[in-house]
């Protein structure tokens, strides 16, 4: 058992490369939770406003648009209503098979022990959290604290004591490229700190693209280039054959 | 809280323990919660009511106020309850109603000497250790967590959503006084996490309206600290405790203790005298003058006109 999690960090309005309400929907089914924070500065921006909600809906998970300055603090809080939400099902279900009701239905001062139970699995449960960064032109001047943010949610995660690990896509990527894979999953902070500095804004916004990726990334599905496959298959025709 | 509001003269009926508080007065809104002044129907008594949508987490307080009533400093908790609020499931706990400011009112409206900010953080800090004893940390200390007592005259604290047990991590914490947010450390539970929130709430408080900085940088906070006028012996015991490597809590409250007793002066020794001097120097001169000019007005002939200005 572990928790899924993909953050989609956004300053606007997906514009090439797919739709990214059916890329969360898609991660929804897969057992991925998908977030989504808009850091949106003027609120009239309406179509990437429903975006983000969409996104949220369909991936199963919260949304909120926040100014960029409060985005560590807004990812903690959506880690931690993902890890609480799964938790209260798993539980939920246990109770429900045990005593066929909910919490609700023990008295209020019976409760603590459960509470106890959930929190120390909420403590212990691993956590994979992939972070799906919008470098897109618009986000020039925010990418320095957006950086800082993701250093802080690590130094958040880290106090866990389960096993927790992150991953950041970056879209657009470099060279016509929709997405850029600027860390693989790691629960090592000195290599995110090195890495977060790839992180730069220039081009377009090609969201479900790199959610896409965030997906391939959580269930361990490599990119397959020409040169692996000559590498892992043997020669087409072997000389028996002929 | 959105939409959970109860106005003042409802009544709000406990489902397991049947007791029923009337409210008098909204005290406070949080994220995912509200604090209502209540009286109790039966025995009249006015008590505080804390009214959550999250049972997990008002559940684990209530048990936090439990375990940790012996402390003088917590406010006394005395029931857990569910109410129904038009077919939606609500939680509340009621405690004690301290009737005061909280430190962040308080020190809008009145000036908080620097001896004082040395006593509140030794009075925080032994509260601190009270929670270390126990193996758990307070996590989320702020101004607006510390009722002053105004009838007792007494520092009271009000929330302990923040209280982790050592080793696990931060769940409830406020920017401002998270060390993660400072880019100060990991946001798990030990003994010098809260040193770093006392360091801070210090630094809040002897610097004022300054506080809080646009960026969170600990070297700006310093420099920040640097141009106020206190002791350095303060400055540098806050350096060690925000960098949090040198010093323990019992180090660090230790040598607040010190300074407090055997300091005569808080403020940077000859600094503020000259100032003083200064000014005084400055105010006899203007004061000389003013009295030549009165006198030469009084006799002159243009005296008139100045009298008729004046």
């Amino acid at each position: 058992m572990e928790i899924k999690q993909i953050i989609v960090v956004t300053d606007g309005k997906s514009n090439i490369g797919g739709n990214p309400v059916t890329a969360a929907a898609e991660a929804a089914r897969k057992g991925i939770v998908v977030n989504a924070i808009g850091i949106m500065e003027q609120r009239d921006e309406d179509h990437a406003f429903d975006e983000i909600k969409e996104i949220a809906r369909a991936g199963r998970g919260a949304w909120e648009n926040t100014h960029v300055a409060n985005l560590g603090q807004t990812m903690h809080h959506m880690t931690q209503r993902t890890v609480n939400k799964t938790i209260e099902t798993i539980v939920g279900n246990q109770l429900k098979e045990i005593m066929g009701g909910s919490l609700n239905d023990i008295p209020p001062q019976s409760r603590g022990q459960i509470v106890d139970y959930m929190e120390r699995l909420g403590e212990d449960i691993p956590i994979k959290c992939c972070l799906v960064m919008d470098c897109s032109g618009s986000m020039a001047n925010k990418m320095g604290t957006a950086r800082q943010s993701i250093i802080e949610l690590m130094n958040s995660l880290q106090g866990r004591k389960g096993k927790s690990q992150i991953a950041i896509v970056a879209f657009p990527g470099v060279k016509g490229e929709f997405y850029k894979v600027i860390c693989d999953f790691t629960e090592n902070i000195g290599e995110l700190k090195r890495t977060v500095y790839e992180l730069k804004a220039g081009g377009n916004t090609p969201t479900a693209a790199a959610i896409n990726k965030a997906i391939d990334l959580m269930m361990g599905i490599q990119d397959i280039t020409f040169e692996e496959i000559a590498v892992n298959n043997g020669p087409l025709l072997r000389d028996g054959m002929i | 809280m959105r939409g959970l509001r109860f106005a003042k003269g409802s009544i709000i009926r406990g489902k397991w323990t049947q007791r029923s508080y009337q409210v008098l007065d909204l005290l406070g809104e949080g994220g995912i919660g509200a604090v209502f002044k209540v009286q109790e129907m039966v025995s009249k008594e006015v008590l505080a009511l804390k009214l959550s949508e999250d049972l997990q987490s008002i559940t684990k307080e209530y048990n936090m106020l439990k375990k940790f009533e012996k402390l003088s400093m917590v406010v006394k908790v005395k029931e857990l309850d569910d109410v129904d609020c038009s077919g939606k499931q609500l939680y509340y706990m009621i405690a004690e109603c301290i009737e005061g400011k909280n430190l962040d009112q308080y020190r809008k409206e009145n000036k908080i000497t620097i001896k004082s900010i040395l006593a509140l953080a030794m009075i925080i800090g032994k509260a601190f250790q009270g929670f270390h004893e126990e193996n758990y940390v307070f996590g989320d200390m702020k101004l607006e967590n510390l009722m002053v007592d105004q009838k007792n005259g007494k520092l009271k604290i009000v929330d302990l959503g923040g209280v982790t047990p050592v080793g696990e991590s931060i769940k409830e914490f406020t920017p401002t006084y998270d060390r993660a947010s400072w880019g100060a450390g990991l946001r798990k539970a030990d003994e010098k996490y809260d040193l770093f929130s006392l360091c801070i709430l210090m630094a809040y408080l002897l610097l004022g309206n300054e506080f809080p900085l646009q960026e969170k940088s600990v070297d700006k906070l310093m420099n920040k600290l640097r141009n106020v006028d206190i002791s350095p012996r303060i400055i540098e015991l806050i350096h060690k405790g925000i960098h949090q490597n040198s010093i323990s809590l019992s180090q660090f409250l230790l040598s607040l203790e010190n300074i407090y007793h055997h300091s005569n002066g808080f403020h940077t020794g000859g600094k503020s005298v000259g100032r003083i001097v200064n000014a005084a120097f400055v105010g006899s001169i203007l004061f000389f003058l003013s009295v030549v000019i009165a006198m030469i007005i009084k006799n002159s002939a243009m005296g008139k006109v100045f009298q008729a200005i004046i």
